[in-house]
């Protein structure tokens, strides 16, 4: 099912340029390989934490499963730790390093994420946007999975928007919560349900 | 306020088209590429590929290579590919003006043409009202009583319009269509139903498009169905057949039903006579909502797929077959202009069914090819529901995109949100609020987003199986929610509530499937986890006051457990709100998932031992020495040659495990050096019993990593699968009794399947070797004879060749007999622990000796009796039970002797008087035979 769109499941376009081996044999190498590399980790990120999210992609009843994983900093930068599952790996290579011996960068991540240390490299303007991510935490719990609709519980004490959103609070039960209702909220406003 | 400040998907998804441009290609056909365009978004990344799969070879996907130049037929593949991709697309003159382009250089590229046809529908559902368009304009050609410098095409200069005439000969769309009727039967007998359902689909649009004749179509229904009356009923082929016609009959019903009234209905009542003459047991263990019943009375069968998919028959005739307003039909107004004509209509020819096939593991995907389970999660008026005619419609056409697109979950979450504008424009309600000139018009009040997160959740509630890993739907759903957050998340936390809704004694539908709850629980901690871990958990806080046991409950503590796995303790607690995190709230773990190792306490009589050895172990002492050391310790043994004693032993695996506790790959160190020592210690039953105790103690805050050290156990081959089978039955914390045990919790049955599923995988990895050998011993056969014919001795040759023969099955032989053999252990412990389970189970929901009281599932029964819900721990374990059933019926059913005589002879209802207990014997046993019906 590739030819109208891209299959994400290809190799990196990433080559070992110490490796001697042809690209022939090091595609060849690659399709049989149960080998996976993870990188732009954060440092906090624990072997458990990788288990449990790769366990969901292993085919246990076929054989499959999570062999081994190695996660360390680079032996010389110490920069950025790597994950791999399986064997199948060259001794040393463990130590993902990418040309010029560091990590291979080819995606970003835009969203802010405390839990993967904040913005990443941003650091000057990390703790300005981690308050204002702050302040928006509790906005979007109540933007994100209220915004419209019923909450299905009147009288939960939602935390507040702000502008925009306070106007949203309080609305009545229904039975029914599957109403896209922006138009009846309105009617709705101010009517307290304490049924 | 939204999402936005986030992660500005604008800037995420906002990757110029550079190759937009390309499109709009070299001779430039009348403003086809219109100015407007650079939507497209990520498609540009197909371009800069160069054409995947065109069969051009040619070197790696290298971005730094520059693009390789394009042959007429890739060019005219794409321009029919890329067709209606353009936001301004007009789904008339577009088609009608890319039919020239492609007419004027078909001597090039008619392949590429064919191609595009093919791939396009079968990978793009969503256009096949814009290929109908594209495909009659292909069929129509100049009149030729009249000039050809008539009509519309008076600006088109005079050299093309040479060309035009010079090809007057040339039926483009015949091309088209024997290339796809070709293709259509080459689907049938490979077998890959989804195709063949899509392209009945494409021809049976073709029909009302006047470009097939009724008749041949109504043909190809008739011979596809026909595997209906083969003896057996034609197993899912049966299936298939059914799906495909009945999808055909719903686009070209209409005007097959105004020629041949009495063949439709002939064919919609064989249809109707397959999916009504299923047996209902097999149903019944697919059913996502089966509660616990006195009578067994109450329940009506949740409506499967294919009951779904004959409501929705069943409307459209009642509607005279009418083609659904959910589809589109442009080539109505695609009408002729003057001096064109119309080839005549195609003549399909009839398609033969292959026959059945017996091998469990061809085209596994395929097959049950189009199911999805039914868990009612929006209301009718905002998500249509599928036994509908519109509803059934939406959702395969959603359902389609989103079995296609499975390789590239990001482009599947674009497409999901931008389908709607191939879909007739009032059919879902408008994007934006309606303005004073709609309110004359009646507007839907359909959400596609709610579509597509109800068409999402209940793939990934399908049973037994979802046809993706379940990992699939819950990204999509994540990357929906990056590009669109406002609208998106919004369904996503509705769905939530209302499958919080329908756990416990909630719906009036009963209780949720505990397998769909786990589902549901291990996508939503892992969606939580991409956003922050923001959830409304304060409108829970009322449920605090149901039992700790109820499903309800469970399923808040299992969404926090799997959230802790995934993040930190404290992270996850300080998303609660205070009432969900105090004391004894049973909301959190009380603890982070810390080990555990009671001899740090000085106190502990075995304190300087465990430190000692802890001491030795971390020195790297050699297994033989620890093992000396344990043995010459005071109190090991009750005598020198005794066995060493319990508590010995237990310090010795916690000491152990607090040795490899800080990683994954620590705890696997320690195991690989200490495995010697393991074996020694864990030679009987009894001490492998004593290692799982050790193990619940040590990460008796941490469920998971029972699930790892147990795992790894068992594949070091420390413990074997029934030791797991008997310690997770038998054991019985003291302090969980009613509240949320292992099994409402869920974390005893992925133990459990961990289990099982590491057995069947083993026998599955050696039957995939054996395959593999046979094929070698095959080719070694080969070789050696055609050596032997090279070498041409036709002297004796019969005898040589014999010879010959023997040797190689000898060489081989060795190979496949240790295969063989290994197969056959690994088979025999598959079925042991199998019988194990199922009697372990059904031992524990109808205890034997306990005919009197209230134990298991008669507990539950008398409760029920007197109007009370309650033992929700032995609830959880009938679902767990079912569940197991289910998943493993196909390794089961082969047992089904061994499984009566060593299970349920025993436990037949002791007291024909005992109305409750013959009930609940029924109920377990009603489960095993559903399997037994497949």
């Amino acid at each position: 099912m590739a030819q109208v769109v891209t299959c994400l499941d290809q190799p990196s376009s990433y080559r070992d340029n110490r490796s001697e081996i042809d690209r022939e044999t090091e595609r060849r190498l690659l399709a049989q390989s149960s080998t996976l590399y993870v990188g732009n980790l954060s440092f906090y990120t624990t072997e458990a934490q990788m288990y449990e999210l790769f366990s969901t992609c292993a085919r246990p009843d076929e054989g499959g499963g999570i062999k081994r994983i190695i996660m360390g900093l680079d032996r010389h930068q110490k920069i950025l730790p790597t994950f791999r599952s399986n064997p199948g790996y060259k001794e040393g290579r463990q130590f993902g390093r990418g040309k010029s011996g560091g990590q291979v960068r080819d995606e970003f991540r835009q969203e802010y994420d405390s839990g993967r240390g904040g913005w990443g490299h941003q650091r000057l303007e990390e703790e300005k946007r981690r308050q204002e991510q702050e302040r928006l935490r509790s906005q979007i719990q109540f933007d994100t999975y209220a915004a419209v609709g019923g909450l299905g519980m009147a009288g939960a004490d939602v935390p507040r928007g702000e502008g925009a959103g306070a106007d949203r609070q309080k609305r009545g039960r229904s039975e029914d919560e599957d109403i896209e209702r922006r138009e009846d909220e309105k009617r709705l406003r101010g009517e307290r349900d304490d049924e | 306020m939204s999402y936005q400040n986030g992660f500005n998907p604008a800037q995420m998804m906002g990757f110029g088209n550079p190759y937009a441009a390309a499109f709009g290609s070299p001779g430039g056909y009348g403003g086809y590429g219109s100015p407007g365009r650079g939507g497209g978004r990520g498609r540009g990344r197909d371009d800069r590929r160069g054409g995947r799969g065109g069969g051009r070879g040619g070197g790696g996907p290298r971005d730094s290579r520059p693009p390789i130049p394009e042959n007429s037929n890739a060019r005219m593949r794409k321009m029919v590919l890329k067709l209606g991709d353009d936001d301004e697309y007009h789904p008339v003159d577009d088609p009608h003006r890319l039919s020239r382009v492609l007419k004027r250089a078909w001597r090039e590229g008619s392949a590429g043409v064919c191609e595009g046809f093919r791939i396009s529908v079968t990978q793009q559902p969503h256009k096949h009202s814009y290929l109908v368009v594209l495909l009659l304009s292909l069929s129509r050609r100049n009149s030729p009583t009249t000039e050809p410098n008539e009509g519309d095409e008076a600006q088109v200069g005079d050299k093309r319009k040479a060309d035009d005439s010079n090809d007057e000969d040339v039926e483009y769309g015949r091309e088209v269509l024997e290339d796809l009727s070709r293709a259509l039967r080459g689907w049938v007998e490979g077998r890959e139903w989804q195709n063949v359902r899509l392209g009945l689909q494409f021809f049976s649009l073709l029909v009302p498009a006047g470009l097939v004749t009724s008749s041949s179509l109504l043909g190809v229904y008739k011979s596809l169905l026909a595997v209906l009356e083969e003896v057996g009923g034609g197993g899912d082929r049966a299936e298939r057949a059914v799906r495909a016609v009945g999808e055909g009959l719903i686009r070209s019903g209409r005007v097959l039903y105004e020629n041949h009234p009495e063949e439709v209905e002939n064919l919609v009542s064989a249809i109707e006579g397959y999916i009504i003459g299923r047996r209902n047991e097999v149903k019944s263990l697919v059913d996502p909502f089966s509660p616990v019943s006195l009578d067994g009375q109450e329940h009506t069968p949740t409506p499967d797929t294919l009951d779904n998919f004959l409501s929705a028959l069943h409307a459209l005739r009642a509607d005279s077959f009418a083609l659904p307003h959910s589809l589109p039909r442009y080539w109505e107004s695609a009408t002729l202009s003057d001096g064109t004509i119309q080839s005549d209509p195609y003549e399909l020819s009839p398609i033969s069914m292959p026959p059945e096939m017996y091998a469990v593991d061809s085209n596994e995907l395929d097959k049950g090819e189009g199911r999805i389970g039914n868990i009612k999660l929006f209301g009718d008026d905002v998500v249509p529901p599928p036994e509908t005619l519109e509803g059934w419609v939406l959702r395969s056409l959603v359902l389609d995109i989103i079995n296609i697109y499975e390789v590239n979950r990001k482009e599947c979450a674009t497409l999901l949100l931008s389908f709607r504008k191939f879909l007739p424009s009032n059919t879902f309600k408008p994007v934006n609020p309606p303005t004073e000139e709609d309110e004359d018009k009646v507007l839907s009040t359909w959400s596609s987003e709610s579509l597509i997160i109800s068409t999402l959740l209940n793939s990934l509630l399908t049973l037994p199986r979802s046809t993706y890993k379940s990992i699939y739907y819950g990204s999509v759903i994540t990357e929906l929610c990056k590009i669109s957050p406002n609208t998106v998340a919004p369904p996503v936390g509705r769905a939530v509530r209302k499958i919080f809704s329908y756990l416990g004694s909630g719906g009036s539908e009963g209780a949720l499937d505990v397998e769909c709850q786990n589902r549901v629980a291990v996508w939503f901690s892992t969606h939580l986890s991409n956003f922050g871990f923001q959830w409304m958990w304060k409108e829970w806080i009322p449920d605090l006051d149901l039992p700790l046991s109820y499903p309800k409950r469970a399923f808040m503590r299992r969404v926090t457990e799997l959230e802790v796995r995934l993040a930190y303790y404290d992270r996850i607690l300080d998303t609660l709100p205070e009432p969900m995190k105090a004391e004894g709230a049973g909301v959190i773990s009380s603890e982070p998932p810390e080990p555990f190792w009671p001899y740090e306490k000085p106190d502990h009589p075995l304190h300087t031992e465990a430190k000692e050895l802890l001491q030795l172990f971390r020195s790297k002492t050699s297994p033989s020495d620890i093992r000396t050391h344990i043995e010459t310790l005071p109190n090991s043994n009750s005598g020198p040659g005794e066995s060493i004693s319990e508590d010995i032993r237990k310090m010795v695996f916690e000491t152990l495990l607090h040795l490899g506790s800080r990683s994954f790959s620590h705890f696997l160190n320690a195991t690989e050096r200490y495995l010697d020592l393991l074996r020694y210690l864990t030679s009987e039953s009894s001490s492998r019993q004593l290692l799982l105790e050790s193990v619940w103690t040590y990460w008796k805050h941490s469920h998971q990593l029972k699930l790892i050290s147990v795992d790894k156990y068992l594949q070091y081959g420390i413990l074997e699968g029934l030791d797991i089978v008997e310690y997770l039955f038998e054991s019985t914390d003291s302090d969980e009794v009613e509240e949320g045990d292992g099994w409402t919790d869920g974390w005893k049955f992925e133990i459990l399947k961990m289990t099982i599923e590491k057995h069947v995988g083993r026998t599955q990895s050696i039957k995939n070797r054996l395959k593999v050998i046979e094929r070698e011993d095959e080719m070694a056969r080969a070789r050696r004879a055609a050596e032997l014919l090279e070498k041409g001795g036709d002297v004796g040759e019969g005898t040589g060749e014999e010879d010959m023969e023997e040797d190689t099955r000898a060489e081989g032989s060795k190979a496949f007999n240790d295969a063989q053999t290994s197969l056959d252990i690994q088979s025999t412990r598959l079925e042991k622990i199998l019988i194990a389970t199922i009697k372990q189970f059904v031992t524990s929901l109808l205890p034997i000796n306990s005919a009197s009281s209230n134990q298991g599932l008669k507990g539950v029964l008398t409760l029920l009796n007197s109007g009370e819900e309650g033992l929700w721990s032995v609830r959880a374990r009938l679902g767990w039970y079912k569940e197991f059933v289910r998943l493993w019926s196909p390794h089961l059913i082969p047992l089904a002797e061994p499984i009566e005589n060593s299970v349920f002879s025993l436990r037949s209802s002791t007291d024909e008087n005992d109305e409750i207990d013959r009930r609940a014997v029924e109920l377990v046993k009603g489960i095993w035979n559903s399997a037994l019906e497949l």
